[in-house]
């Protein structure tokens, strides 16, 4: 019998003060590991730490829709994937147009390639 | 002085909320140093029973993710609240300002006008307000609150701020490599809220735009400040926290604590 396991990283809605957003990772039998929706903030990335999920062990991302509370957790997953390697791990997202062209505005806005702490050669410096 | 540390982790953290602080002033005086990211903030502000939307100013670091995220969900709180609570102001350098326009007008979580003085929904409400922090402006954020910043080493336009209040003084260093700029700033200040990335290797510290431990309790001790808490802790030191504290007391004689989401400490 296949089994799914499934964790709830964040069951919070935008408005939410007690919840982390929306994020939900899913683990299949085959060993993949997928991330339903990205939380907002470190969120994601802490509750998946706590439920023994890394950021590398993701994937694909399937997104929802571009509302800052499902997607903007997903720059620092990005974030921490390419904090803990050198080789390239680009993060997989499946989405609506429209849904990841949000996104894409928003990784702009969010300086995403010299998110790694270690990245002293891009102007924007480490955070 | 009431400080809480609503988050304490560097932007790389999985341990710990991003930074940010929230402090109240004996005068009534509600602030923000910096927001985190996410709703962090507000969970944790709400964990301790404290209620965000009665605080109606952040004084921003500068405008990485990390520090200036959780500035959407402060102001989309208080959007939402069906109180009447005015503009969020958003104390910043120029460039951190603009930064932070560029994020919320992209991110569209109720921003819709970045021009002029405010940021605005489609309705045209003002939800944020500007505030363009001028080099060598003391700020009055309340009856005898006062505020003001100065530069910190970490990227273009990143800052720190000493705010006082009845005689005490509470410096907070940003994202920053170890500066004279802060030594100065801090000169004589109750508490210095310093930033720590790693122990030992401050070429690494540097290179990433950020301090050791042994740097800030350098910085705390050529400014004889009278305590110092470290603080945007990496995952290496979430378990070992003490390391930091113990390569800032090779420098510094005084009270030093590393702070942990959630802790709050009173000064007076």
């Amino acid at each position: 019998m296949s089994s799914l396991e499934i964790t709830f990283l964040g069951t919070g809605s935008g408005m939410s003060t007690t919840r982390a957003h929306t994020a939900i990772a899913i683990r299949c039998d085959d060993g993949t590991t997928l991330l339903l929706d990205g939380s907002s903030g470190n969120s994601a990335l802490r509750n998946g730490e706590a439920a023994g999920i890394r950021a590398l062990d993701y994937d694909h991302v399937l997104l929802s829709h571009d509302h800052q509370d499902h997607l903007s957790g997903l720059m620092f997953i990005q974030g921490r994937r390419s904090h803990e390697t050198t080789e390239e791990t680009p993060l997989s997202i499946y989405g609506s147009a429209g849904g990841l062209e949000g996104l894409r505005k928003a990784a702009v806005a969010g300086r995403i390639p010299d998110i790694r702490e270690n990245a002293a050669t891009t102007t924007a410096g480490a955070r | 002085m009431k400080i809480t540390f609503l988050g304490t982790g560097a932007g790389a953290s999985t341990l710990r909320a991003h930074t940010g602080m929230a402090l109240e002033c004996p005068d009534g005086t509600k602030l923000l140093l910096d927001s985190s990211s996410g709703n962090s903030a507000l969970r944790h502000a709400a964990a301790v029973g404290i209620n965000l939307r009665e605080f109606d100013d952040v004084l921003l670091s500068h405008d990485h993710p990390d520090h200036m995220g959780g500035i959407d969900f402060l102001q989309f709180d208080r959007a939402l609240s069906g109180e009447d609570h005015g503009p969020l102001r958003v104390h910043a350098t120029y460039e951190a300002l603009e930064g932070l326009k560029r994020h919320s007008i992209t991110t569209r979580l109720n921003i819709r006008d970045i021009s002029g003085d405010f940021g605005r929904n489609y309705e045209g409400r003002e939800l944020l307000h500007w505030k363009p922090a001028q080099h060598g402006h003391v700020i009055e954020l309340g009856p005898r609150t006062t505020a003001w910043h100065f530069p910190a080493d970490h990227i273009t336009g990143a800052s720190g701020w000493r705010i006082e209040c009845d005689g005490r003084a509470v410096v907070f260093s940003g994202d920053t490599r170890y500066s004279l700029e802060l030594v100065k700033a801090a000169e004589g200040a109750d508490l210095l809220i310093h930033e720590a990335f790693c122990v030992g290797d401050s070429v690494l510290a540097s290179a990433a735009g950020h301090s050791t431990g042994g740097e800030a309790g350098k910085a705390a001790s050529e400014a004889r400040v009278a305590s110092l808490v470290l603080t945007h802790l990496t995952d290496p030191y979430h378990a070992d926290s003490h390391l930091l504290g113990v390569e800032a007391a090779q420098y510094y004689t005084g009270p030093i604590a590393v702070a942990h989401d959630c802790q709050q400490i009173t000064l007076g």
